[in-house]
């Protein structure tokens, strides 16, 4: 069946989602991006097209036997995990960039998966030109939470498993906090600009389940059907707002010694702040390696896309990308506290009562 | 199991295995690095620890759930490439003694050497000065000559084709780069359909045969390449060379046709730095998460300290070309390449 679907980010970046696929299940294909769906975008930056296309990957390099790279352009027939798959960029670096993209064959297929592979894999391929195409333009797409209340923004910085995703539900749902993004939010000369993805599946959580843990494959189902029966909003009553960046919290969750249950925070001194803008950067690298883990997909293959081009590319502008930090995060990051929050391994309510408790008596 | 490595007298290893009754079966996994193999060494920089182990994990940050590191440390509870699967600490990851602690599943011992110990030996040779390349060398009256370049564009069958030339093999795999010289890794060839020149047709034994025709099966059937690894002892009428003095590098591109260009030294090394990280993958994912906590750290500028190695040791180099060659290798793009090499 054939659907199309626009998105606007926050009048940066215009997409279009073109799935023409078996997989027929309406309205699935909307989940990652819903906050930002319009009715139509005139001239989408980015197109991505789901469903079987024929490649044009005549008269390209071949690296490592299975990536064909052209000036702006690559195509690759992949697999990992349980899905196989072929991906197809062009105007990778320049100009209007259309994704191509088919689930090729598959093995050890199982039902969820078979729902949801063929849709969030090529999204997470859409999710990575548009952070290239963000940091083109000066915005950075940083791996981070936020929460925002007055016009006032807390960043949530950290790896997965330090519960930013629970913080954010708790912030929204006792502190009266509006959400920003959970996995990934915009920086952009000291305002934090929303990103929120899977924006129904962090309302169904924020609704039903006391902290992320709790999520699994039986509510997975639950959701599902409850979004095939229309139970959920297909899209939000506003669009994703912005604040401005009141202060960074770096989480990190600590093994330490069994028993130790306390919070502790402590600020980052300033003249740290450029390693602390290299951990973010980092961080939005390793998504690549750990984004699609869920899926059984931890080859990182994006990077591979990305690598192969920059080896027969070396001097193109994704090549240097790839090398360097990004300056807007360092600029974006100046002149705001930021501070250390280290929590034990386990999620308690009180690890937010604590952290929320220290925010206010800092004037929050 | 106790067996140690020695790489040229600058990097010493050595790995502890106490085998179960199923890996006994698969005595051949450390065949990569059997070329380092030594007697007994008295001091070693690191030493690697096979089976299972209890991790010392306390007061580690945990990341992505399955990493745990502190200064010094991590531990990864779990990793996984396909059907082979790991844990893996490191403790002494910059300072004091270096023991790594590796438990894999029977499939995951056979890509350790691979995924995990090179890899950890490019990152310590780095750290003395050596760059590691992934390439063939061959040399000729001392000279050496690399080919660098991804899967599949042709290392190994040039490397080959100048044996029958005259030429000696130094590597075929990867290569070190030390000041003025370039020193061998002498791993086991890695035979594919596609790189089977007729040295090695002619003189593949009964045995070899036999598994090279069985992985090019289950490359058909699969999809998945599987190379035949064989000694170079085993096939080559000549002993590898172990170094060279370093004359020029080529970057081989597998593309449309012949094209051959002479670029400059920081091109090349963009060239060679790209080429080295999509080897050190899952490597280099431990890499990051390390970096992440401590960006300043020795883990998280390997890849400023490895340009900065690379920049000193091919101050000496005479030329670097980037190659554009046919996808399938025909006598006429060897000669070509000769043609190059020779001038």
């Amino acid at each position: 069946m054939k659907q199309t679907l626009s998105y606007n980010i926050h009048d940066i970046l215009k997409f279009q989602i073109n799935s023409n696929t078996k997989y027929g299940f309406s309205g699935l294909p909307n989940l990652k991006f819903s906050s930002f769906r319009v009715e139509s975008v005139a001239k989408p930056d980015i197109i991505l097209n789901i469903g079987r296309f024929t490649p044009s990957n005549s008269n390209c390099y071949v690296v490592d036997h299975k990536y064909y790279v052209k000036n702006n352009y690559f195509y690759c027939h992949d697999s990992n995990g349980k899905a196989s798959w072929q991906v197809e960029i062009t105007g990778l670096e320049q100009g209007d960039t259309t994704i191509n993209f088919n689930i090729a064959r598959r093995f050890q297929p199982q039902p969820i998966d078979l729902i949801y592979v063929p849709l969030f894999l090529p999204q997470a391929f859409l999710l990575r030109i548009i952070d290239y195409r963000l940091s083109t333009t000066g915005y950075f797409l940083a791996h981070a939470g936020a929460v925002a209340k007055d016009d006032q923004a807390y960043l949530l910085c950290g790896r997965a498993g330090c519960f930013k995703t629970s913080l954010c539900m708790e912030f929204v749902r006792r502190a009266g906090f509006t959400w920003l993004g959970d996995d990934r939010v915009i920086m952009h000369q000291g305002k934090v600009l929303g990103f929120p993805m899977n924006s129904s599946m962090f309302e169904f959580m924020t609704r039903h389940l006391p902290d992320e843990t709790q999520w699994s494959r039986l509510r997975l189902l639950q959701f599902t059907a409850g979004h095939l029966l229309g139970k959920h909003k297909q899209t939000p009553e506003s669009k994703p707002g912005s604040a401005k960046l009141k202060a960074i919290l770096v989480i990190a969750r600590n093994s330490g010694p069994d028993g130790n249950e306390k919070v502790t925070l402590s600020p980052i001194p300033q003249s740290q702040l450029e390693q602390v803008a290299d951990s973010l950067a980092i961080s939005s690298k390793l998504e690549d390696f750990k984004g699609l883990g869920s899926f059984g997909i931890n080859s990182a293959p994006f990077w591979h896309y990305i690598l192969a081009y920059s080896f027969v590319f070396p001097e193109s502008s994704i090549a240097t990308q790839e090398k360097q930090p990004a300056e807007s995060l360092r600029n974006a990051l100046d002149n705001i506290p930021i501070y250390k929050v280290s929590i034990p391994p386990e999620y308690s309510p009180s690890t937010f009562n604590q952290i929320h408790q220290f925010l206010s008596e800092r004037g929050g | 199991m106790n067996k140690y490595y020695n790489i040229h007298n600058i990097l010493a290893f050595r790995i502890i295995d106490n085998p179960s009754i199923g890996d006994k079966l698969f005595n051949d996994w450390d065949i990569e690095l059997r070329g380092f193999e030594s007697n007994n060494l008295n001091s070693v920089d690191f030493v690697i620890s096979m089976g299972r182990f209890k991790p010392d994990n306390h007061n580690c940050t945990i990341l992505d759930n399955d990493y745990y590191i502190k200064e010094n440390y991590l531990y990864c509870r779990r990793d996984s490439c396909q059907h082979a699967k790991w844990q893996l600490e490191i403790s002494g990851l910059e300072q004091g003694e270096t023991i790594v602690h590796i438990n894999p599943n029977l499939l995951g011992k056979m890509l350790i050497p691979e995924l995990i110990i090179n890899p950890l030996i490019w990152f310590k040779l780095t750290g003395k000065g050596y760059p590691v390349v992934h390439g063939s060398a061959v040399s000729r009256d001392s000279q050496a000559y690399i080919f660098a370049g991804r899967g599949a564009s042709g290392k190994t069958t040039i490397a080959l084709n100048l044996i029958e030339k005259g030429f000696k093999l130094i590597s075929e795999h990867f290569v070190i780069l030390g000041k003025n010289s370039v020193l061998n890794f002498p791993t086991p060839l890695h035979i594919m359909d596609f790189n089977l020149a007729p040295i090695l047709r002619n003189n593949m034994s009964s045995n070899h045969k036999k598994s090279f025709r069985l992985n090019r099966l289950i490359h058909r059937v699969t999809g998945k390449r599987i190379a035949t690894k064989v000694l170079p002892e085993d096939i080559l009428p000549e002993p590898l060379v172990d170094k060279g003095k370093l004359h020029s590098i080529f970057i081989l591109l597998p593309g449309v046709e012949f094209r051959a260009t002479r670029i400059g030294k920081e091109e090349l090394i963009n060239h060679l730095v790209t080429n080295q990280k999509l080897e050190t993958i899952p490597f280099v994912k431990y890499m990051m998460e390390y970096a992440y906590l401590f960006p300043r750290s020795e883990m998280a500028t390997y890849w400023t300290r490895y340009v900065e190695t690379l920049s000193h040791a091919l101050d000496t180099a005479s030329a670097f070309y980037r190659v554009e060659v046919p996808l399938n290798y025909d006598g006429e793009t060897l000669k070509k390449l000769n043609q190059l090499v020779e001038d």
